[in-house]
């Protein structure tokens, strides 16, 4: 029997942002535009949302993985031995057009190697030869997208959480004492990247030697 | 109104140790700028000399550090200026070949630009290779980063990746963008 993995599906304001916002996206043709369209609507490929949990979450003391409110979804299928994803941020927004957190938008529009990773892990979940390393119960997926850490990963917690305990599938690392497609527990997921965080730790944050105003660049550029 | 586009040939190479983002930006910047065919590539391992000596080609994990882009630009002789805070506009003239001196665009004055992203306790560098104005005058960049590396295409509202790259800030207060770095070809 195969790992169960249950579906999300989107609110109307998220499905809204999608319509209106992919349409913008250059890197998107009309066919692919209607592809993630079919994606928000739970016809095809995978509607996940985002937790980025970062360098003081994993340390000794830290919030591990429960700390964060999700900043948003990716929506990703495969297109033809490719694959694509629209990233949803509902986090709040600064700078000229600056937005309330919870205010969904397409930010980004993904293609690649990278989003195909994400896709070739959800499938090797539904292998049949992976149920024996998940409890028979359904399992809710989430993503985490942690760049600092140089991972990500799926996260699947049961849908009742006291019948398994929650499990991390890395798919995507630069840390080599993590292994990807794997099954992990949270408590050792986050002492695999606890070194890389201690680490981070230990080194000063970035000094630059200086900093040219926005004045002086418009200045030498005639404006 | 009409959408304006601009592009430069970029090769993303991904970053060969955890804390090397700065020098693997540095490398695909540097290399993406050389004539097609040049013997003067350099490798991650190269700009990591360059910057601490020693031997990281041999040895990279005991060189595994994070450095600013702008210090490895100094190094290979290709830092245009200094750090300026993230602007749409100057990635746009960069990537378009402006002349600040005439005000003309030169194909030969093209260049990516590279973004330090601020995490926090961590950092990490990508490069830009393109830009899009589009028809509703919403700005777009394409995001070469070097953590997952070749092939993959990043295309991300201007906006948001200043704000939120990679799902991160948060409170919208500041940025996740702390600084752009111009290059200039050798």
């Amino acid at each position: 029997m195969a790992l169960t993995l249950s579906s999300h599906v989107l609110s109307d304001t998220v499905m809204t942002a999608v319509r209106t916002g992919v349409t913008s996206f250059r890197s998107a043709n009309k066919d692919l535009q209607q592809l993630l369209l079919r994606v928000a609507q739970g016809t095809e490929g995978v509607r996940l949302p985002v937790f980025t949990p970062g360098v003081p979450d994993v340390l000794r003391g830290g919030s591990g993985l429960h700390g964060h409110k999700s900043a948003g979804w990716r929506l990703a299928a495969a297109t033809g031995g490719a694959a694509i994803a629209a990233d949803i941020h509902t986090l709040a927004r600064g700078g000229p057009r600056p937005l309330q957190e919870g205010t969904p938008r397409v930010a980004c529009v993904r293609q690649g190697p990278h989003i195909a990773r994400m896709l070739q892990a959800i499938a090797a979940l539904a292998q049949p030869a992976r149920a024996a390393q998940f409890s028979a119960t359904p399992y809710v997926p989430y993503l985490l997208i942690m760049p600092d850490l140089y991972t990500e990963a799926l996260w699947l917690l049961p849908q009742k959480l006291h019948l398994a305990p929650p499990v991390v599938f890395p798919y995507y690392t630069l840390i080599k004492r993590l292994r990807v497609l794997t099954p992990h527990s949270e408590s050792e997921f986050i002492a695999r990247l606890r070194p890389t965080a201690e680490k981070w730790m230990s080194f000063p944050k970035p000094r630059f030697t200086g900093h040219e105003s926005d004045a002086a660049y418009d200045a030498s550029s005639g404006r | 109104m009409a959408s304006q586009f601009v592009s430069v040939p970029f090769t993303n190479n991904v970053q060969e140790e955890t804390f090397w983002c700065w020098a693997a930006a540095a490398a695909n910047v540097f290399n993406s700028m050389l004539p097609p065919g040049s013997p003067d590539v350099v490798q991650q391992c190269d700009v990591v000399k360059l910057r601490e000596g020693g031997d990281p080609c041999q040895n990279k994990d005991a060189y595994n550090a994070p450095d600013a882009v702008s210090n490895a630009f100094s190094d290979l002789n290709i830092r245009d200026g200094y750090p300026i805070g993230p602007s749409f506009q100057v990635i746009f003239d960069e990537l378009s070949g402006l002349d600040r001196q005439t005000g003309e665009t030169k194909p030969e004055l093209a260049e990516p630009v590279c973004a330090e992203v601020d995490f926090g306790q961590a950092a990490h560098v990508v490069a830009i290779s393109a830009a899009l104005v589009d028809d509703q005058g919403t700005q777009h960049v394409w995001v070469e980063d070097p953590w997952p590396g070749a092939g993959n295409s990043i295309e991300h509202t201007y906006d948001d990746f200043v704000s939120n790259y990679s799902y991160k800030g948060g409170d919208g207060s500041t940025g996740v963008v702390s600084i752009l770095q111009r290059a200039v070809r050798l």
